[in-house]
């Protein structure tokens, strides 16, 4: 839903019955409706019925949204609040143009991809001036308090990024079951690259041809999200042109929010151009989450390591609300471990969100110690999930409390 | 409101709790009611107090400067009831939302009002006992909100309602004085019960701020059983004869074909969604008296003429279709934009005739009407659908609503079983109450609010 049309239509789902006060991670830690699923919407309703102009404090409250969809999933109008949020979004930025910061990474960096590669590289460099390892050695943290946080765990970037280190192209042993193209995404190219590499083996080790499209970019999902639509539509066509030359027979990602982007926002992004609405249309079919894949291959070798441990899964929002995939993680891990156990109160947010975390660090934290506690008193082995960002978050909420449990990409369980 | 005594306000509950940016308080100028047309009421203050003391300089600030306070929780009546005045404090009592108390050897629990109704009923299950009232709102409506509008629920034909359950509530009044009423012992006639008073008095009368609730000893389990009709009528009829035959159910839910076929859109469980109307019948207990009572159940409904008998074989099933059945109002949502669910309520032998004159009322004006609700205690929620801004439309639906009401009324019944009257229903409150009884509820309410401070419009309209 991009049209305005479709957007008053929306809004008017919402008959504000209050449910989604009951799960929003959000306002669970606020608890101020305007901060509730239903205020948000009631706030963009009377934005659209021109009761409310879009100013700061509009735009101030509407910025306290996860994007997670959790109460898309409990709506019983299924209102598509996430959508709602993100469309006065990109009216401010239609209306009233990026905020400086933004529009310098989104228009005059991320738009040009060799200009931000260009940026990415010396990101390492930067890196190692303003961070240093923490004491276990599992990740950063700022050498000085520049806005991130002093204590915030950040994963090191990838001395070279995953694009630049791997092949174009990979030939499994024997005949090929399926030829796979690889979108890898801004977090597992520059931060996580060495489980890019675990995704790119663990598929040709199943029999898999896969291709690694080195002109691909980022899938937008940041600056979507912020509401910088033209660009994001820009993004869509892009990577859609890369991949649509490719003739393979399935995408995979192992990213969450990059395969909500393939499978859902590209089409919604492009649903009104002739020619792209049937290529994002294509394009989403072929795209499949990193778990599907291999349950669909079947996995062939069952890595010892993790047989007598105890491992949880933490469902990534994008991946379990936005694509409905949450039962081929928990097959697969069910053939490695005797002893998977479920978080307990079901899949709930990990409070990352991507840039949600820059942006609002403190309540990031607060609803990611929640998580924290969940695993503190179960002690896990190790919890695993199925999105680099989580992947983040998790990292940094357990740091916070020295809780030691690794957090396992799901790509991990399965090779090495 | 001018600015000094925004900051008198602010003075009581300090910066934090006090909300004065228009766009956060436009937030506040709706509830779960269909009015939309209060968004343009600009509230002078939100206060979020903490304490009983911060209520009672409020109301007393209030009442010197004859400013109206709106009092809320959640904000999920859908009868109009915490809707803003031009103007207004709005009292957010979501933040006073603690369990002060459960005193499980008298069962008895000590709340304040913004404590979520199910959060309470979870918390005294962990000590073997239960707070019975379960409305579909009880995941996020507050008890200080259920006991306000006299909330009902699915239980109230075995377990009684809210008003049921308050022993003793703390109330803070117009004047700022804070009253306790009954006491903490089951029974007691020490004086008029204001308890009963104020549940159900809206916010008219009083503000709540605290509650010692009755509590009863959870039952052993519960078993689940969906019954299929082929006629809305039979299903109808099967509720009388399930009680006639001895089993009183801790719920008898009659769900028609409009909301089964929306239900199963939304939840996707396998509702029979080619029959008329469905019961939703729960029965609880021990295990002899489980099988006994459901054995019952089965054959009645099967004399009477049902196509299928569905017993929930786990706990997670059973939940899985009362999480439908509370979700059923709100996911009317997807039909038509503006949903407005009456609350009529008949001597249960009466449903039948209830029920065909909805059929005909609805045909009669040509409204979309879903029928659904708690058949046990008479209490069925017609439920019209429709599109406020379809002008000629939203004629035909109050006509027909008041022909709904006036229906009734002459069977006998109220035009109001647990909604409340808020602002949707005061034009029909004459319809039933003689001018006589009218007029001793508008002396209590001068009695007790002589400014009319308190939810003016809310029950009492001009």
């Amino acid at each position: 839903m991009t049209n305005l049309n479709e957007f008053t239509r929306e809004l008017q789902n919402c008959i504000r019955c209050g449910n989604c006060r009951r799960v929003c991670p959000v306002f669970k830690k606020i608890g101020t409706e305007a901060t509730a699923p239903r205020g948000k919407v009631q706030l963009a309703r009377a934005y659209d019925d021109q009761l409310l102009s879009l100013d700061e404090e509009l735009l101030e409250l509407l910025s306290y949204c996860l994007s997670c969809k959790t109460c898309v999933q409990n709506c019983p109008s299924g209102v598509k609040t996430d959508s709602i949020v993100e469309i006065v979004r990109s009216q401010a930025v239609d209306q009233r143009g990026l905020p400086f910061f933004k529009k310098v990474i989104f228009r005059h960096l991320l738009r040009h991809k060799s200009r931000w590669e260009r940026a990415a590289k010396l990101g390492p460099l930067f890196e190692k001036l303003a961070f240093k390892k923490n004491q276990e050695g599992t990740g950063n943290v700022p050498r000085l308090d520049f806005g991130l946080g002093k204590r915030r765990l950040v994963a090191p970037l990838a001395a070279k990024s995953l694009r630049e280190t791997c092949e174009a192209h990979y030939y499994p042993a024997g005949n090929p079951k399926l030829k796979v193209g690889f979108f890898t995404g801004c977090m597992l190219n520059y931060v996580y690259s060495k489980d890019g590499e675990a995704v790119i083996k663990s598929l040709v080790d199943h029999g898999c041809e896969v291709v690694v499209p080195k002109e691909q970019h980022c899938c937008g999902t940041p600056l979507r999200v912020h509401g910088d639509y033209p660009t994001a539509v820009e993004l869509a066509m892009y990577n859609i042109n890369v991949f649509s030359r490719l003739e393979v027979d399935r995408i995979v990602v192992a990213c969450a929010s990059c395969g909500l982007s393939l499978k859902h926002d590209f089409k919604r992004l492009l649903a009104n151009d002739s020619k792209y609405s049937k290529m994002a249309a294509d394009l989403a079919a072929k795209t499949c989450d990193y778990s599907e894949l291999l349950t669909e291959l079947g996995m062939n070798k069952i890595n010892n390591r993790f047989k007598d441990k105890v491992l949880t899964y933490h469902d990534p929002c994008h991946l379990r609300f936005g694509q409905g995939v949450w039962q081929e993680p928990r097959q697969l891990l069910r053939q490695v471990t005797d002893k998977f156990v479920e978080l307990p109160d079901g899949p709930s947010c990990c409070g990352g969100a991507g840039s949600f975390s820059l942006q609002h660090y403190d309540m990031s934290m607060a609803i990611g110690q929640d998580k924290a506690n969940i695993v503190a008193k179960m002690s896990p082995d190790g919890i695993v999930t199925s999105c680099p960002a989580c992947k983040l978050q998790l990292q940094d909420s357990l740091h916070q409390r020295n809780i030691k449990t690794p957090v396992y990409q799901l790509v991990e369980i399965f090779t090495g | 409101m001018d600015k000094k005594l925004q900051q008198k306000f602010i003075e009581i509950v300090g910066a934090d709790a006090g909300i004065v940016n228009k766009t956060e308080q436009m937030a506040y100028t709706y509830d779960a009611s269909y009015f939309l047309n209060y968004r343009s009421q600009i509230p002078g203050i939100v206060l979020c107090p903490q304490t009983t003391e911060q209520v009672a300089a409020i109301l007393s600030l209030a009442n010197e400067e004859k400013i109206s306070v709106i009092p809320r929780g959640a904000g999920t009546n859908v009868c109009g009831s915490a809707l803003p005045m031009e103007g207004c404090v709005i009292l957010d009592l979501t933040k006073m939302n603690k369990i002060l108390e459960v005193d499980v050897e008298n069962m008895v629990a000590v709340v304040e009002p913004g404590v979520i109704t199910e959060d309470l009923q979870s918390e005294v299950a962990r000590y073997g006992l239960f707070y019975p009232p379960d409305p579909a709102s009880k995941g996020y409506s507050t008890i200080g909100g259920n006991l306000a509008l006299g909330a009902g629920g699915p239980h109230g034909l075995k377990y009684g309602v809210t008003k049921d359950y308050a022993l003793s509530l703390e109330v803070v009044l117009a004047s700022g004085q804070v009253i306790k009423t009954g006491r903490r012992t089951i029974k007691n006639v020490a004086g008029y019960d204001l308890t009963k008073l104020f549940v159900g008095s809206e916010g008219t009368l009083g503000v709540i701020t605290k509650a010692t609730l009755r509590l009863i000893t959870k039952p052993a389990s519960r078993r689940t059983i969906m019954v299929a009709f082929s006629k809305l009528e039979d299903a109808a009829g099967a509720v009388t004869d399930i009680l006639l035959a001895g089993v009183t159910p801790a719920t008898l839910e009659l769900i028609d074909q409009v909301y089964i076929k929306n239900i199963e859109e939304y939840a996707q469980i396998g509702l029979p969604v080619e029959a008329e109307a469905i019961l939703l019948i729960d029965v609880d207990g021990d295990k002899a008296s489980i099988d006994s009572q459901s054995s019952v159940v089965e054959q009645v409904c099967l004399k009477i003429g049902a196509k299928e008998v569905v017993v929930a074989t786990t706990e997670e099933k059973a939940e899985e279709l009362w999480k439908a059945r509370r979700a059923a109002f709100p996911a009317m949502g997807r039909l038509r934009p503006t949903v407005i669910g009456e609350d009529v309520t008949v001597p249960r032998t009466k449903i039948p005739q209830m029920v065909t004159a909805t059929r005909e009322i609805s045909r009669e004006f040509n409204v979309l009407i879903g029928v659904v609700g708690h058949a046990g205690d008479g209490n069925l929620h017609a439920t019209f659908l429709c599109d406020d801004k379809d002008q000629e439309e939203m004629k035909r639906v109050k006509e027909a609503i008041e022909k709904l009401c006036n229906t009734a009324v002459k069977l006998g019944g109220t035009i109001t079983g647990e909604h409340g009257v808020g602002r949707a229903k005061t034009k029909y409150l004459k319809q039933q109450l003689d001018e006589d009884t009218w007029s001793t509820m508008l002396a209590i309410k001068k009695a007790l609010d002589p400014n009319g401070i308190l939810n003016p419009e809310v029950i009492f309209s001009d």
